[in-house]
């Protein structure tokens, strides 16, 4: 406990942790809101406020992993990561409380950015007398979706900042791995196979269309006609975050600090 | 609490830094660690404390490893450099992190504040910091657990007169408590002042673990030092007894391989006035370049001018 209460308080006296998870969460939380107040189109109701909230926490999580791959890597890159050891030498100890906050902080990014958009926008709506056609009930999955993609995606961050120890480089790959990075492999893939349902184990494909509100609304719970459903994509992508971390922490504890 | 190191090997690739380096720390006196460049003093510091893992070998504290230590500020309180500090975190904050981590109470971090003279700047940020603040401040981190064994690799860096001879207090006031105390330093003036014990070592092997006082008499030249109005009588009987004379002055010369007793006897007998006759021993630096002549990683090839410039 006393390790998780110390890097936590390394996490939050430091500002620009702050301002990397609040442009995380601002830009959903931004165009919901600026959307709720100006869209005027006749097609915007409380359904639509989900997909969008929903849809733009994507970017929520590739910036909750940057923050992540940024706060890890700065331990490495400031060298502080010495007197952390020196400290705590049960490097396995101290990884797994780095990961766990990043769990939480990832969680927390989300829930802030799914009440605050989507009560603010609702406020809104109900102001401008646009009334809901979508319980709030059949956006829940989603929500809790959206909240462990965040998180573990964060989780993902870490990881490559405790691999690559290098900001630059953790960064390039958290942002061009999902958006670049696995279409190449998919791509190829299909070309090897010449089965399209490979791309359904891509993992941050599956780990994306988890946010999709409306994707998912499909009856059978997944995307993917044939594809893994929402709980097989969720475990599929935290098995991908778990063992990236866990591979991480083996070789963080093991290699020269 | 004494630091024992055994047989400690760690290399590089094909590069060897630490090469079965063996010493001890004891308790309650200050132990230089010397050597030159690249020698692997940093590197043998690392391993000592788990940061680097040693090829061989083994470090322990009292018989136990570093990582065994449940609370190792308590036990171990180690600076290895100055900069391992996140230059947006607060000095207060930084300190109040790794009390925290070993179970001290926050208000520690504002007591050892004190204690090195940062109260002042305790709110502020390392990246305003001179280099003698932020060693302050390591110092600081060093203090936190009250440790009974404080490793520090070149204190003195970056501070000015008055913070050197702060800091050389600070270490013998420390040892002086019984606490074991590791200190490297290029300073070797500084380290014949605070040191009792040296640890000397070179191409990462041990060259000499011993008092400051026998390494010198080990390494250093010995000379007599002969001031006498009849010096150029006196010196044919130095050289008679076995002795090199190399003359300084007119009056005065240095003897070399002849005790100060003989050449007294020598002036008695022959009637010969002394002005004076002083054994002289070289400097601990002397003894270094001397001991670590044959293993120095990096070597000038220019030569001192006599005017101060390089031929």
């Amino acid at each position: 406990m006393n390790i998780l209460r110390s890097e936590w308080l390394k996490w939050r006296t430091v500002r620009m942790h702050w301002l990397l998870v609040g442009i995380a969460m601002g830009l959903p939380i931004v165009v919901s809101i600026l959307t709720a107040i100006f869209r005027n189109d006749g097609m915007l109701d409380k359904s639509s406020v989900y997909e969008l909230v929903l849809g733009t926490s994507f970017v929520t999580a590739i910036l909750s992993g940057v923050a992540a791959a940024v706060v890890t890597s700065g331990e490495y890159g400031h060298l502080t990561i010495r007197p952390t050891f020196a400290a705590m030498p049960r490097r396995g100890v101290v990884l797994a409380a780095k990961a766990l906050l990043t769990l939480l902080i990832g969680i927390a990014t989300q829930v802030v950015v799914l009440v605050v958009a989507i009560t603010a926008s609702f406020s809104i709506l109900d102001s401008r007398g646009i009334l809901s056609t979508q319980p709030v009930a059949d956006a829940m999955p989603a929500m809790i979706g959206s909240v462990a993609f965040v998180a573990m995606l964060a989780l993902v961050g870490h990881a490559l900042g405790a691999l690559f120890r290098s900001a630059p480089l953790s960064i390039t790959t958290i942002i061009l791995w999902p958006l670049l990075v696995e279409n190449i492999i998919g791509a190829l893939l299909v070309a090897i196979t010449d089965n399209e349902s490979v791309l359904d184990w891509l993992p941050f494909r599956i780990g994306f269309e988890m946010l999709s509100y409306s994707a998912f609304d499909m009856g059978d719970g997944g995307m993917f006609s044939d594809g893994p459903t929402r709980l097989q994509a969720s475990l599929y992508f935290g098995a991908v975050s778990l063992g990236l971390t866990l591979l991480a922490s083996l070789v963080a504890s093991r290699r020269d600090s | 609490m004494t630091v024992s190191v055994r047989d400690l090997t760690k290399k590089y690739g094909s590069k060897v830094a630490v090469d079965h380096l063996s010493f001890d720390v004891r308790p309650g006196v200050v132990t230089g660690f010397l050597g030159p460049n690249g020698s692997g003093k940093s590197t043998t510091m690392r391993c000592m404390l788990g940061l680097d893992r040693p090829d061989g070998g083994e470090v322990s504290f009292d018989g136990q490893r570093f990582r065994d230590l449940p609370t190792p500020l308590h036990q171990v309180g180690a600076l290895l450099d100055a900069s391992y500090v996140h230059p947006a975190r607060t000095a207060r904050n930084h300190l109040r992190w790794l009390a925290v981590s070993n179970g001290l109470p926050q208000k520690r971090a504002d007591e050892v504040l004190e204690m090195v003279g940062l109260t002042a700047v305790a709110k502020g940020r390392p990246k305003k910091f001179s280099l003698g603040m932020k060693q302050r401040l390591g110092l600081a981190s060093v203090l936190l657990g009250d440790p009974q064994v404080v490793i520090l690799d070149e204190p003195a860096n970056g501070l000015d007169p008055e913070g050197i001879r702060w800091i050389r207090d600070v270490l013998v006031h420390l040892a002086s408590q019984g606490r074991a105390v590791l200190v490297s330093s290029h300073q070797l003036s500084e380290m014949a002042l605070m040191a009792d014990d040296l640890v000397v070592i070179g191409q990462g092997r041990l060259i000499e673990q011993g008092t400051v006082d026998q390494f010198v008499s080990r390494y250093a030249l010995t000379w007599v030092r002969v001031v006498s109005p009849q010096a150029s009588a006196l010196a044919p009987a130095v050289e008679a007894g076995g002795g090199r004379v190399e003359w300084i002055g007119p009056d005065s010369f240095d003897a070399h391989g002849v005790e100060s007793a003989a050449i007294g006897e020598a002036a008695a007998r022959d009637g010969i006035v002394l002005h004076e006759l002083s054994p002289q021993t070289g400097s601990l630096e002397d003894a270094f370049l001397k001991a670590t002549a044959s293993v120095q990683e990096y070597t000038t090839h220019l030569e001192a001018s006599s005017d101060g410039g390089a031929a």
